[in-house]
Order: C-alpha cells, then sequence, then structure tokens
C-alpha cells in the first residue's frame, strides 16, 4: 500500500512503515541468496561426502580442501568482474570472439589458479608433514590436476555467462559473485575427485 | 607489461593469502579426519558452512559502512535503531540458514545410506547452530570496533572490513566446527 494513501490516523506511521518495508525487503533477498548459495554448498558437500574414502586417502588433503574451494571462487569473481566492468564502461566488444581483452584475462586465470594450487599444496605438505608426519608428494600433481580441470570448466563457464548477462541487459557484477562460489564449489569438489582418480590410476 | 602480466602483479599474492589462510581453518578437519569420517553429515555441512559464514562476514560488512557513511552510527553504537534493526535481520537469517544446514545436512546423509541416530542428529544441528551463532556475533563485533576505528582515521571502511571480516570467518569457521565436533563427538 503506497503510504501517501494511508488515511490520516495512520500517517504519522509512514515513516516507520516505509522502514519496515524496506527492512522485509532485505530479507528475503538476503534470505534468498543465502539459501541457493548454501544449496550448491550443500550438493558440494554430498559430492563430498559419497567419496570421502577416496578423499581420506591423500594425507593434507583436508587441508587443502578450503583453500581450494576459496581459491575458485576468488579467481573466477575476480574474472567476472574484470569482464563485466569492461563491458559496462563499454571498454570492449560484447563478443567473445576476437575480443582483444578475453585471452589475456583467461591466461591471467591460469597462471593464478597453476601459482595458487602449487602454494596450497606446499602448504598442506609442509603442515601434514611436521603435524601429522603422513605428507606425501601426490598432494602436488592432485592440486594442479583438479586445479587446471576446475579452471577450464569454471573460467570459461564465468566467460560466457558474463557476457550473456550483459546481453540480457542485466548487470554482471550483481549476479556473478553469489554465481561463482556456488557453481565454484561443486566444479571444485568434482575436479578434485577426478584428481585423485587420475592420480590412482597413474 | 601486457595485460596478464598486470593481472598477475595486482593479483597472485592476494590471491595466495586468502587462500592459504583458508587453509589453516582445514588443519582442524585433517586433525580429526577419522572423528569426521564417521560422520557423514558433518562431511556435507563443510562447504555450505563455510560460504555461509564468509557470505555474512560480506553483508555485515557492506551494511555497517553504508551506515556509517549515512551518519547513522554514533560513538554509542549500541543505542542506533538501525544498527539493532540490521543485527535483527542477519541474526535470524542465520539461525534460519543453521537450522537449514543442520537438517538438510542430516537428510541427505540419511539417504546416503549413513546411520544416523536421534542424538547425532541433534548434535549436528547443534554444531550448525552454535558455529553459526559465535561465529557471526564475533563477525558484527569485528566489523562495528574495526568500522569504527578505520572511519575515525579518515579511512575507507570499504577497502578494509570486506578483506577482514570474510579472512576472519574463513580462518575461524572451520577451526571452531572442529572444536565443536571435538567437544560433543
Amino acid at each position: 500500500m503506497p503510504t501517501s494513501a494511508l488515511p490520516p490516523f495512520l500517517a504519522k506511521h509512514r515513516h516507520h512503515w516505509r522502514a519496515r518495508a524496506h527492512l522485509d525487503k532485505d530479507f528475503r533477498e538476503i534470505f534468498i541468496a543465502e539459501i541457493i548459495s548454501m544449496s550448491g554448498g550443500l550438493l558440494a558437500g554430498s559430492i563430498l561426502a559419497a567419496y570421502i574414502n577416496q578423499i581420506l586417502l591423500i594425507p593434507g588433503l583436508l587441508i587443502l580442501l578450503p583453500g581450494f574451494l576459496e581459491m575458485r571462487g576468488n579467481i573466477s569473481g575476480s574474472l567476472s568482474s574484470r569482464i563485466g566492468t569492461a563491458l559496462d564502461m563499454k571498454q570492449i566488444p560484447t563478443q567473445i570472439k576476437g575480443n582483444k581483452v578475453v585471452w589475456p584475462n583467461m591466461l591471467a586465470s591460469f597462471v593464478e589458479t597453476i601459482v595458487v594450487a602449487l602454494s596450497l599444496a606446499a602448504v598442506a605438505y609442509v603442515v601434514t608433514y611436521i603435524l601429522f608426519g603422513t605428507a606425501t608428494l601426490e598432494i602436488f600433481p592432485l592440486a594442479l590436476i583438479a586445479a587446471v580441470l576446475a579452471n577450464t570448466i569454471e573460467a570459461t563457464l564465468t566467460l560466457y555467462t558474463t557476457f550473456w548477462l550483459f546481453k540480457k541487459g542485466l548487470d554482471p557484477n550483481n549476479v556473478m559473485g553469489p554465481y561463482v562460489t556456488t557453481t565454484g564449489d561443486i566444479i571444485s569438489v568434482v575436479s578434485l575427485l577426478i584428481g585423485i582418480a587420475v592420480i590412482a590410476w597413474v | 607489461m601486457g595485460l596478464t602480466g598486470k593481472i598477475l602483479k595486482e593479483s597472485v599474492r592476494i590471491l595466495i593469502i586468502a587462500s592459504v589462510i583458508s587453509s589453516i581453518g582445514g588443519i582442524g578437519l585433517e586433525a580429526l579426519k577419522a572423528k569426521i569420517a564417521g560422520l557423514i553429515p558433518l562431511i556435507i555441512m563443510i562447504p555450505a558452512l563455510n560460504d555461509m559464514i564468509g557470505d555474512f562476514g560480506t553483508i555485515i560488512s557492506a551494511k555497517f559502512t553504508h551506515l556509517l557513511y549515512q551518519g547513522k552510527i554514533s560513538k554509542h553504537w549500541w543505542q542506533s535503531y538501525e544498527l539493532g534493526d540490521q543485527f535483527r535481520i542477519i541474526a535470524t537469517i542465520a539461525l534460519f540458514a543453521a537450522f537449514y544446514l543442520g537438517v538438510v545436512s542430516v537428510i541427505v546423509a540419511y539417504f546416503q545410506g549413513a546411520q544416523i541416530n536421534v542424538v547425532e542428529a541433534l548434535k549436528v544441528i547443534a554444531i550448525a547452530f552454535m558455529s553459526t551463532a559465535t561465529l557471526v556475533l564475533s563477525i558484527f563485533f569485528l566489523a562495528i570496533t574495526g568500522g569504527i576505528w578505520v572511519y575515525k582515521r579518515g579511512k575507507d571502511p570499504s577497502n578494509f572490513l570486506i578483506p577482514m571480516t570474510t579472512s576472519a570467518a574463513d580462518l575461524s569457521s572451520l577451526i571452531l566446527f572442529a572444536l565443536f565436533v571435538h567437544f560433543l563427538f
């Protein structure tokens, strides 16, 4: 109900009602975004739980895991933010093909992924060795394979979704944050499991 | 320097720091891996819990910075109605979210064939509640004290609060989770 249409005896409460409506809108927006984000996290956790015995075979993998999930969201979030801002400011064309900004950004995301994954593997290896005395060098190829695979899928998905959202008239910066963290969790966990399978097979 | 080099120069260091901080929280999980492996709902909960606390860090920081710039936070910040409203909204959502997290983790674990009794299910839900409540309260306090401190020194809290609260959330959420698991199971 618009507050201007309120009867006089209720008009004195209009500021309170406006504030109430604003808070209700805040509540709805945060609540819906959080439930969607958590559902993605729960799906990733369900996949993780289904293969927990394989995960426990690699010492240090539970140390690597939180940083690995964080890395995916950070790299893809930054990629989307850079491309989204360049699109919004009309600094780049709206086509991916032949776009001079897209490929340096993709290359940077791959280099970032490799450097961060190896750093995380080093931390997991050293901590596991010092605290638990059960470290294995397999954590390095595993982190590398999983990170490159996850980035190939997630960076491509991020890139195409960012351009698609912009062409649809939406602001990618408002949508891509929760999108990359949710899809990133699922893709990262699946990539880690594929990495474990490759290591076991080799 | 090309665009790739410029991006790498500006981003690699902070990406490594952010990811390594998150991984430190994983030490608690590794230490309790035998215990956690037998409790499937806890494994299901980990990625969502970590995401949720980080999200609340971002939301609380952004909302508090906004109130600071609107001049709605005085020296006696605990008397601010607007801050109270924001706290009530976020606390309510956090408790709903914790309940959703705990219950869905138990249900999914049950359908994955995990053997869970009622007491274990209640403990899992309690861990979701206790971790969320403790961390949301701590992040709120951290955002308020840190935000006012930075604002008084003429700096922009936006550049400071989100990295500070999300890093604190990433670091502490899994350590606290591991502590609760250690004491309850």
